[in-house]
């Protein structure tokens, strides 16, 4: 029923953009742009070449809209094209996609006074602190399966990755998040 | 004791119930080691759900409209150059093939009276400024629409 009522309201907005109501495209926009700031703030950290990216994702959208099958959400769509924009972006400024190394580098910014540091800092920017050192893949993976809630499924047609890879992707992100907080804070629970 | 641990993704996967298993609850429910990672993914895996999403700090919308309008005005722009462009040779091309039959064109206006000659002219002039206000409205029309 959900998805029906998603469908019809999909192919309304859709429609209308067709027939030239910028409007109806400002809607689908408003309606997005969170599942798009998951993918394009995650793997570009400058705020100009987030502007570009989104930009350039709401364009393709909009120029492609007539070619949008309805075989998968709207939203899923304009998922997969800022994903694949962000890719792009991502190879043209030579960023690996799943570098372990590049955790590393910034890997136990260790002070003795790690123990006291947890109780100054928030829980949660810890947490965001150490998720934004994963690779640009895992950490868009963590998004959008624990912040943005997306099934396993919708995150494959996304990411056009089969959903196994995705699982195992998310179980080495999730490992990597465990280990660094526990090497770097010395502690085993980071609970408020 | 049971000597052979689970490994980090099944642990996971049994917090994220993507898998059950009685051995897998029975090995945590004698396995401390096992025990305190799955504690360990339990926090983290909470805690990274509790977090909430985040936005840009900028106003998406007006960006990507900013963006689709100017595309929008070149395309229309590059469009009146294209149209400008085959107007122009379309009509040189007529005036070039022209030449040999503007002699019997301008005899059979000679031979007309002044009526005549004043009824083709005004009837082609009427013809001429329907067409050209109709293009013009309808341009209007989408340009409107496109503003919108």
């Amino acid at each position: 029923m959900d998805n029906e009522s998603n469908l019809f309201s999909d192919k309304l907005l859709v429609e209308k953009v067709l027939s030239g109501n910028t409007q109806a495209f400002a809607m689908i926009v408003k309606d997005t742009e969170r599942l798009v700031a998951q993918i394009v703030r995650k793997m570009a950290a400058n705020e100009e070449d987030q502007k570009d990216l989104v930009q350039d994702i709401y364009l393709k959208a909009y120029q492609r809209i007539s070619s949008f099958k309805f075989q998968s959400k709207l939203s899923t769509w304009i998922g997969t094209i800022a994903y694949n924009t962000t890719i792009n972006y991502l190879e043209k400024k030579k960023i690996p996609l799943y570098d372990i190394d590049l955790m590393h580098e910034s890997k136990f910014v260790h002070s003795e006074n790690a123990e006291k540091e947890i109780f100054k800092k928030e829980t949660v920017q810890i947490l965001n602190n150490e998720i934004n050192k994963l690779p640009p893949l895992y950490k868009t993976l963590i998004s959008l399966y624990h912040i943005e809630e997306l099934p396993n499924k919708e995150i494959a047609d996304i990411t056009n990755l089969p959903e196994g890879t995705i699982k195992n992707y998310l179980y080495r992100a999730r490992k990597i998040l465990k280990d660094n907080i526990e090497n770097n804070y010395k502690i085993n629970s980071y609970e408020h | 004791m049971n000597t052979n641990h689970l490994t980090d993704d099944t642990i996971q996967a049994y917090i994220l119930q993507e898998i059950s298993d009685d051995k897998i609850a029975l090995h945590i429910s004698e396995c401390s080691d096992c025990k305190a990672k799955l504690e360990s993914y339990q926090t983290l895996i909470n805690a990274v759900n509790s977090i909430t999403s985040e936005t840009f700090s900028f106003d998406v919308t007006a960006i990507v409209l900013q963006k689709i309008e100017a595309t929008e005005t070149q395309k229309i722009a590059l469009g009146s150059y294209v149209l400008i462009t085959v107007l122009s040779v379309f009509i040189l091309s007529i005036i070039l093939f022209s030449f040999s039959i503007i002699k019997p064109i301008f005899q059979l206006f000679w031979s007309l009276d002044f009526f005549g000659n004043a009824f083709i002219i005004v009837s082609a002039l009427c013809v001429f400024t329907f067409l050209f206000n109709d293009i013009l409205r309808k341009y209007k029309q989408k340009k409107m629409l496109l503003l919108q």
